[in-house]
């Protein structure tokens, strides 16, 4: 955080989770799934509607945006400028897009290939976070030929990942996890039953990045991992935007997990109100007024929300991690972004019935 | 396992909001150790006087709206160290007790304590002060003589040169020797270069944004340039005026206070540049020689005005941004 720029730069704490080797602790049932289909060996005699089907067949969901991939793959076949896979790991202690990617490269490659052949390009960005800088192990600046590209810039780094490269048009972004299940399941025929986690924290004994079976509860995972303190909160999701979950036994392990987070912290809530210090403004990747838009949430004056453009509220949580006063402004600032769009809806839905 | 739930994000940045006040408080006391060494031992008996009036006030008035004190809200203290500041070194204990005391019970509690009030409590006591003891706020010792404890009348004041200008004189003061402090004044407000660097620790602390010093200092020199006083050369207006009186020490640490200035950097520069040319009317045709408290409880009533000039320009550059696809970080509709 500079004196006269945007955003914000987080340390990343993503040691010793990325150089640890990846671990897979898999429920021995769902993994023997097979798609229905017959395979064949070879992977390249596969046209691009062979390979959608095989993506539709097996399941697979983008850890990305938690959208199903062959619609992804359908909508880009044969028109996409370049395929985009995101390592991007921007939130601190969550490492489980560039640790499966640099760990399992034949796969995540193979998985790379078969996009741009549904795809029709040969333009190809691996993107990886820039601002790095604790790690124990380096992140080469290519894998096999393909140039990593680093994103840089403050915290909210992924919405930049559609802007890379020279190419004008759509762009097929997938994330690293789902390109690795791609492949496999168009050798091996396998369904997709498995997610790359992170599972981190300073109560947690062993961190390390795994591939877990989805369904797995998070107790399931801690005891794995072993806990060395009592850890006051335990959070599904990243660091940043992930929710602080009550019940370790019933939680389970989706398709968009990216982390389990054990953390003990003291109290942060010391009863401060905001003293204008305009920090949140200048951190917002968006440029909006989060310090207003909490007062106005706060004290339930919604309709002038409209005036400091809610609606555009990316939920990523650095005005409530820059706070001084430790205020729940991103609470306060989705709760204005749904009122905004159902609103701004709504208000649209009349102007339409009117027309 | 007893966790529990809690909103997102689940890390935060270290700076606490007592870390800020507190660069404040710190950046005040090396000013006071200036005065120290001007006015002696009786800074320190002042100083301490400001505190403890100003924070038993706030306790008083959280009890009677049945609160408990946050011990890590030290916005009292400030309160309180900034006060004897704006004074001179001579005035008497009780004054400073009034003026803390008055500034916590009428600007910052009425309207809701830290972090909600309109006027600045300092600026307020300091205004209240000068209304009601005029003559002892105005006058001020020589700089270098230490004073007792309990000066009684026989302290030797001095005319300062705000007041000198005032009359439409100029000051007699070698501008070298107003730099360190050594001319009679309000007693922090003199120790110029002192101030200067702390703004600017205060800037690189990001305490204080630097639009609105910097700002501030710019505009009104520049208005000193153009709009010389009648008998003054352009360039001895600039460094009289911005160095008598309490402006310098007023714009790095009254103006600055974040809960009453604007938000935005846009609103926040715009209304810097309102208060210096407020300040400098008052200067001009004002019947007192020092009225940056005024001015500032003035310009505080303005903030709402200023935060939606400065929001309207915002949202324009954004809608803007985003017209155009100019902005990186709001990308327009081309990911599948």
């Amino acid at each position: 955080m500079s004196i006269f720029s945007k955003g914000t730069v987080l340390a990343q704490h993503k040691e010793p989770a990325l150089s640890n080797p990846l671990l897979r602790f898999v429920n021995p049932q769902t993994q023997s799934l097979l798609i229905d289909r017959a395979v064949s060996g070879d992977i390249s005699s596969l046209s691009a509607d062979d390979l959608i089907d095989i993506a539709r067949a097996a399941g697979i969901v983008d850890e990305r945006d938690g959208v199903f991939l062959h619609r992804k793959l359908s909508r880009a076949k044969g028109k996409a400028v370049a395929v985009i896979a995101d390592a991007i790991d921007d939130e601190p202690y969550v490492s489980s897009k560039i640790g499966p990617l640099l760990k399992l490269r034949e796969e995540a490659l193979g998985g790379i290939g078969l996009c741009c052949k549904i795809a029709g390009t040969d333009a190809v960005y691996i993107v990886a976070y820039k601002h790095i800088t604790d790690l124990s192990m380096r992140i080469p600046r290519s894998i096999e030929g393909f140039k990593i590209s680093r994103l840089r810039g403050g915290y909210p780094a992924r919405p930049q990942a559609s802007i890379l490269g020279k190419q004008k048009g759509r762009k097929l972004i997938v994330g690293a996890g789902a390109l690795i299940h791609l492949y496999r399941a168009a050798a091996t025929g396998k369904r997709q039953s498995t997610v790359f986690i992170t599972v981190a924290g300073n109560c947690v004994a062993n961190p390390m990045n795994m591939e877990v079976s989805i369904g797995m509860t998070v107790q399931q995972i801690l005891e794995r991992c072993g806990l060395v303190d009592e850890p006051s909160r335990v959070v599904c999701g990243g660091s940043m935007t992930g929710v602080a979950i009550m019940d370790t036994e019933r939680t389970l392990v989706t398709y968009t997990t990216k982390a389990v987070l054990a953390i003990k912290d003291a109290k942060t809530d010391r009863g401060l109100s905001c003293i204008g210090c305009s920090r949140c403004e200048r951190v917002c990747p968006r440029g909006l007024s989060p310090m207003y838009i909490n007062k106005f949430v706060r004290s339930g004056f919604y309709k002038y929300l409209m005036d400091y453009d809610a609606h555009l509220c990316l939920g990523c949580g650095t005005c409530s991690y820059i706070c001084p006063s430790r205020l729940d402004i991103s609470g306060s600032a989705i709760a204005a972004k749904q009122y905004a769009l159902t609103h701004e809806l709504a208000r649209r839905e009349d102007e339409e019935s009117e027309d | 396992m007893k966790i529990s739930p809690r909103p997102a994000p689940h890390i935060h940045y270290h700076e606490h909001t007592r870390v800020i006040m507190g660069d404040v408080a710190l950046s005040m006391l090396v000013i006071y150790g200036m005065c120290f060494y001007y006015y002696g031992v009786r800074v320190a008996v002042l100083m301490l006087t400001g505190i403890v009036s100003a924070c038993l006030a706030d306790v008083l008035c959280l009890a009677a709206r049945g609160k408990k004190p946050v011990t890590h809200d030290i916005s009292a203290v400030i309160t309180g160290m900034m006060i004897p500041l704006m004074l001179p070194a001579s005035i008497p204990l009780y004054v400073t007790a009034v003026a803390a005391v008055f500034g916590i019970f009428a600007a910052k509690h009425p309207f809701g304590g830290t972090g909600h009030n309109i006027f600045n409590p300092a600026a307020a006591g300091i205004a209240f002060v000068t209304v009601c003891f005029p003559s002892l706020v105005f006058s001020y010792p020589i700089p270098l003589e230490l004073l007792p404890i309990s000066p009684g009348a026989d302290v030797v004041t001095a005319v300062s040169p705000a007041f000198t200008m005032m009359l439409g004189g100029i000051p007699g003061y070698d501008w070298q020797e107003m730099a360190f402090g050594n001319f009679p004044g309000p007693m922090g407000a003199t120790n110029i270069l002192v101030i200067l660097t702390c703004l600017l620790y205060l800037v690189l602390r990001r305490a204080v944004r630097w639009q609105m010093p910097v700002v501030f200092i710019a505009v009104f020199c520049a208005l000193c340039w153009i709009f010389p006083r009648g008998g003054m050369a352009r360039f001895d207006t600039v460094l009289y005026e911005g160095m008598s009186g309490a402006v310098l020490f007023g714009s790095v640490f009254m103006l600055g206070d974040p809960v009453t200035s604007p938000a935005r950097g846009w609103s926040k520069a715009l209304y810097s540049a309102a208060a210096a040319a407020m300040v400098l009317t008052f200067r001009r045709w004002g019947r007192l020689e020092e009225e940056f408290a005024f001015v500032l409880l003035l310009m505080n009533a303005a903030v709402w005005g200023f935060d939606i000039i400065g929001e309207k320009i915002a949202g324009w550059i954004r809608r803007k941004l985003i017209e155009t696809g100019t902005n990186k970080k709001i990308p327009k509709k081309t990911q599948l």
